[in-house]
């Protein structure tokens, strides 16, 4: 059985359940994949901070369940994270226990200062230096401003999870193609269609170019 | 979603009656059969106003026939606890259990505390299901109303947040019609539980569980995973997740599980058993919060006589939210392996990562009209006095910059503490509350301040929804348990109905008002009420959202601007009122503060409380109707 | 702060005659408080002219400051498409306003208001011209009132002469008396 882990870390308003949500009904009607995973919902939403869990079992053909070696929890053993997406930099440094060097990070570069530094005078670490630990933990990090992206193209900030959803399918490591993902956004979002499909290409383009050069 | 397979559930079980209060993580049981209620026939749904009227309701319909569930959170069963004791020794029905989900929440993310509601099973003497995963919810709920029909006893189902927020699959099943109406046979005996009925209903009760321990094997709720070791665990709910997963990370296949479904009562047969037949010599027993599986087991190991190392509450810590990673620690510890130098790197670098930054606490949202309350009580009373926190959003103004929070005990202890403190004290007494929790507890000890005449003063922050727990209706909002409009219920009637003398409304997006009106209420004697109604801004901005998308934008809109010249970097916007939509940036060397316009919802108390009149607003479109939604 | 105060309908009218799609722009500040400009007045406006001259009104504007030039640059950026489309801009603010909605916009603005002074508010509608902006106060030496704003009359013509006149600069008369100061009464 082939486990994919994939998180999400970013702070609430900034779409990680529904991102988190998306991931989930793409699998949901391949027969050869299972997904678990969790949300965090209630107060960590009001500006704190949310975490997306999205686990993918696959079963290869022919392959017997062994319940003692499937996956039971929605929470990512240490170290076992595939993908890791911080949608914003400080949030990155919160969850690096399920990081190591198999962790595929895609970091959200926008900013989003909590009210710790704005008003409590808190420094808001140097982004060299945040870059500097993730590296630590994985040599595998592309960074892109998912946040800049969708204002540039779109005006607003709204299709940044669909950007980097496009991202994390570029990196090759979930069970989910990029038509199943198109056709998913297709039946899940019910405004700016073209936009929002627009948007994955963009995120699997940055992806792809970054790795390659 | 977990809560979204015991929505199915319920319908399939042919629930007839539903109550609930919200409360995280059960909240979207109770907006899911809100939102369905129409389309099932002979179902009744209600948003009761607290957890006691939910589970009394509830109880109601169980005892003539209909199958009820009652859903909160946990510490809405403290609540719902006072009708439970007595209720439970009167039994349900044969056709209408009655089944309570109480949904924990360990780590306390979301609530004032990570009480244990399992010990209630005790003084209840209640059985408790907890599941350990989604698709189990599902089951379980079903089963539930099995054991609470076929044993004439209320059932709780015990899903924790992982379980309830934990996405799974299920099989869907038959619908099973709900039942129209029931009719209510009187039988003193069973009902009037005073003096000798009391104690012949409890005995009554007592016997029910002692039946049901011994039947327990046949409702395969409990089952082992087979292994050879002498070691064995008993877990159960989300920690028989995380055991197998720990064991597969540490290479173990052997060891024996019993999984408990079941955890009140236990079967002393099947424990009996799960240890002779494994020839245990080592019991670990993996479970969260307080020790209630390993004392229960204590019990049953000690009546049979049976001796085993026994580990469980040395190991794994009663307090905060058992992570996989705590599970495997533990297990390798006990299980005297070794953790690996690659598990001990990412741990540690884990750790340094933490430190490293700053803490991001929940604050109100952009445009929260609380923000506007806070901050208008900040500028009035200069922090002097007393401030009685309460639950719910508004609980936030206990963050930087406002701190105007002095305690958070449970709902409607804001006033409820804060008028014994002004009967004994000469300070300035606040207290501030949110109208769901007015509703729901606050009322009885606004009442209780106004008659015993306590010199203090009710901040009540009607923002017209149960805001923290996703936007659910309550009566100040206009919209009914089941998405009707409905006539609001006003709350200064009710505090003046009370006997409140001094009694004001102000928009708290009307900041300098606000903060006139609350200096005028602090020379005042009494009892004094400030009602700051503005509706919630999460709720508005989606309307307009909504609208905007409609009428291709075109409708009425407001901007906030900083001017940067006019701006003279008092930072009054940025640290004073901390909007979260409020921001700085470097520009050539300057300080620039600016709106993040993706982020503003055009609440315009930034600009109100500009001392620079460096806020610009910018309106078009109002000569524009706004369409009807 | 400018006190304003609007022209007759019929006026307004008179001068929309040639123009048909209209952009309306009001004034949060001075305009608003003087009732001749703010959000009521600029809906009603839009209503009256779309429904008794069957105008259309393509779009409608509250602009902080449109004396600020930074501000209606800024402004007008929410309203560009519709400013492609107008044959006019009926401005309801003062003519500072006014003149700068016409340099910034380079479209033609027709005023709806008339400017008359500073003025200082006892209440809504009761404003007093305390000050003319003589640049020179001597507010400290007439014990804090102001003589300059108060202008001389000349008895035999009737003429408005300067608060430090002797003679009447019409008629040569030297028979002048203490005018008052402009004043607007509700």
């Amino acid at each position: 059985m082939k486990k994919v882990n994939v998180m999400i870390v970013g702070v609430g308003g900034q779409g990680s359940i529904t991102m988190g949500e998306l991931l989930k009904q793409v699998v949901l009607n391949n027969k050869d994949v299972i997904v678990t995973g969790t949300e965090t919902r209630g107060a960590a939403q009001r500006e704190g901070i949310v975490n997306s869990t999205i686990r993918y079992s696959i079963i290869e053909p022919g392959e017997e369940y062994d319940e003692r070696k499937a996956v039971h929890s929605v929470m990512i053993p240490a170290g076992e994270a595939d993908i890791y997406i911080a949608l914003e930099p400080v949030e990155s440094m919160r969850s690096l226990n399920v990081v190591s060097e198999k962790t595929s990070i895609i970091l959200n570069s926008y900013v989003i200062k909590p009210m710790a530094c704005v008003v409590d005078g808190m420094a808001y670490p140097e982004l060299q230096n945040i870059l500097n630990m993730l590296k630590e933990c994985s040599p595998d990090i592309v960074v892109m401003n998912g946040n800049e992206m969708s204002r540039d193209a779109f005006g607003d900030f709204q299709k940044m999870n669909i950007i980097l959803i496009g991202a994390a399918l570029a990196t090759g490591k979930m069970p989910i193609s990029y038509e199943d993902m198109e056709k998913t956004i297709r039946n899940n979002i019910k405004y700016d269609l073209e936009d929002n499909l627009k948007a994955l290409k963009m995120g699997f383009d940055a992806y792809s170019k970054a790795k390659s050069s | 979603m977990g809560n979204e397979a015991m929505t199915r559930a319920a319908i399939e079980a042919g629930v007839g009656y539903s109550s609930t209060y919200p409360g995280t993580p059960a909240s979207e049981i109770g907006d899911a059969l809100s939102l369905l209620a129409k389309d099932i026939p002979n179902f009744y749904f209600e948003y009761s106003i607290n957890e006691a009227a939910a589970i009394e309701g509830a109880a109601g319909a169980s005892w003539i026939g209909i199958r009820s569930l009652c859903t909160m959170k946990h510490v809405g069963l403290n609540v719902a606890s006072d009708a439970l004791h007595t209720l439970a020794q009167s039994g349900t029905s044969k056709t209408g259990g009655l089944v309570i989900i109480c949904a924990s929440d360990p780590g306390s993310w979301s609530s004032s505390s990570e009480q244990d509601d399992r010990w209630f099973a005790y003084h209840v003497n209640m059985p408790i299901l907890e599941p350990s995963n989604a698709a189990e919810a599902y089951q379980f709920l079903l089963k539930s109303y099995e054991v609470s029909e076929s044993y004439d006893v209320p059932v709780l189902l015990y899903p924790s947040s992982r379980v309830c927020h934990s996405v799974g699959t299920i099989q869907l099943g038959e619908i099973k019609p709900a039942r129209e109406k029931g009719e209510f046979k009187a039988a003193v005996s069973r009902f009037v539980n005073a003096q000798i009925v009391s104690i012949q209903n409890k005995k009554n009760l007592l016997g029910k569980i002692k039946k049901l321990r011994k039947k327990l094997d046949a409702l395969q709720l409990n089952r082992v995973v087979e292994g050879t070791s002498t070691t064995g665990i008993i877990t159960s709910g989300t920690s028989f997740g995380y055991t197998m997963e720990a064991l597969d990370l540490l290479k173990v296949y052997d060891i024996p599980i019993l999984k408990l479904g079941m955890i009140f009562p236990l079967s002393p047969t099947e424990i009996e058993n799960f240890v002779k037949n494994h020839n245990l010599t080592k019991l670990i027993i993996v479970e969260e919060l307080l020790g209630f599986l390993e004392n229960g087991l204590k019990e049953v190991l000690y009546d049979a006589g049976i001796q085993v190392e026994l580990h469980g509450k040395d190991t794994f810590s009663a307090a905060g939210e058992l992570t996989i990673d705590d599970i495997r620690e533990g297990l390798a510890n006990l299980l005297g392996i070794e953790l690996g130098d690659a598990y001990k790197t990412i741990m540690k670098k884990a750790q340094k990562g933490r430190s490293q930054v700053p803490s991001r606490e929940p604050t109100f949202c952009p445009g929260c009209p609380h923000r506007g309350t806070f901050y208008a009580m900040r500028k009035a009373t200069n922090r002097v006095g007393v401030f009685g926190g309460d639950i719910g959003c508004n609980t936030l103004g206990l963050r930087s910059p406002f701190a105007l929070v002095d305690w958070v005990v449970c709902m409607g202890a804001g006033v409820g503490i804060a008028q014994g403190i002004s009967h004994k004290s000469n300070q300035p007494v606040f207290a501030f509350i949110g109208d769901g929790t007015f509703f729901h507890a606050g009322m009885t000890n606004t009442l209780n301040a106004i008659y015993n005449n306590a010199n203090m003063m009710l901040i009540i922050m009607e923002n017209h929804w149960v805001g923290m727990t996703g936007h659910q209706p309550t009566p100040s909002t206009g919209i009914s348990s089941i998405g009707d409009p409905v006539i609001p219920v006003q709350i200064k009637d009710i505090v003046k109905a009370f006997g409140a003398k001094w009694v004001r409304t102000v928009d708290p997006y009307r900041t300098r008002q606000l903060i006139e009106t609350i200096k005028d209420g602090m020379k005042q004697p009494g009892f004094r009420v400030i009602i700051s109604d503005q509706e919630c801004s999460v709720q508005s901005d989606r309307r307009f959202k909504r609208l905007f998308r409609k009428t291709g934008g075109k409708i009425p809109q407001t901007f906030y601007y900083i001017d940067p010249e006019r701006c003279q970097r008092c930072k009054e916007c940025l640290q004073k009122l901390a909007c979260p939509a409020i921001m700085l940036k470097e520009e050539n060397g300057e300080e620039v503060i600016y709106i993040e316009e993706p982020r503003c919802t055009h609440c315009g108390v930034c600009q109100e409380i500009c001392p620079n009149a460096g806020i610009v607003e910018t309106k078009i479109n109002i000569h524009l109707e706004q369409a009807q939604e | 702060m400018i006190i304003t105060q609007s022209k007759p309908f019929e006026e307004i009218k008179k001068d929309l005659t040639n123009f048909k799609k209209l952009i309306i722009i009001g004034c949060s500040d001075c305009s608003s408080i003087c009732q001749t400009g703010g959000s009521e007045q600029v809906k009603e406006m839009a209503e009256k002219l779309k429904t008794e001259e069957g105008k259309e009104i393509i779009a409608t504007l509250m602009c902080q400051n449109p004396c600020d030039a930074r501000i209606v640059k800024r402004d007008i950026k929410f309203i560009e498409e519709e400013l492609g489309q107008a044959d006019a801009i009926l401005s309801m603010a003062c003519g500072l306003g006014a003149q700068d909605l016409a340099k910034i916009t380079e479209k033609t603005v027709v005023p709806a208001n008339n400017t008359r002074f500073m003025g200082q508010t006892e209440r809504l509608g009761v404003y007093t011209e305390l000050c003319c902006g003589c640049d020179d106060c001597v507010l400290f030496e007439n014990d804090g009132k102001c003589p300059v704003a108060v202008p001389k009359i000349c008895n035999e013509c009737g003429r408005v002469l300067a608060w430090d006149a002797k003679f009447c600069d019409q008629c040569k008369s030297d028979n002048l008396k203490t005018g008052e100061v402009q004043k607007i009464e509700a």
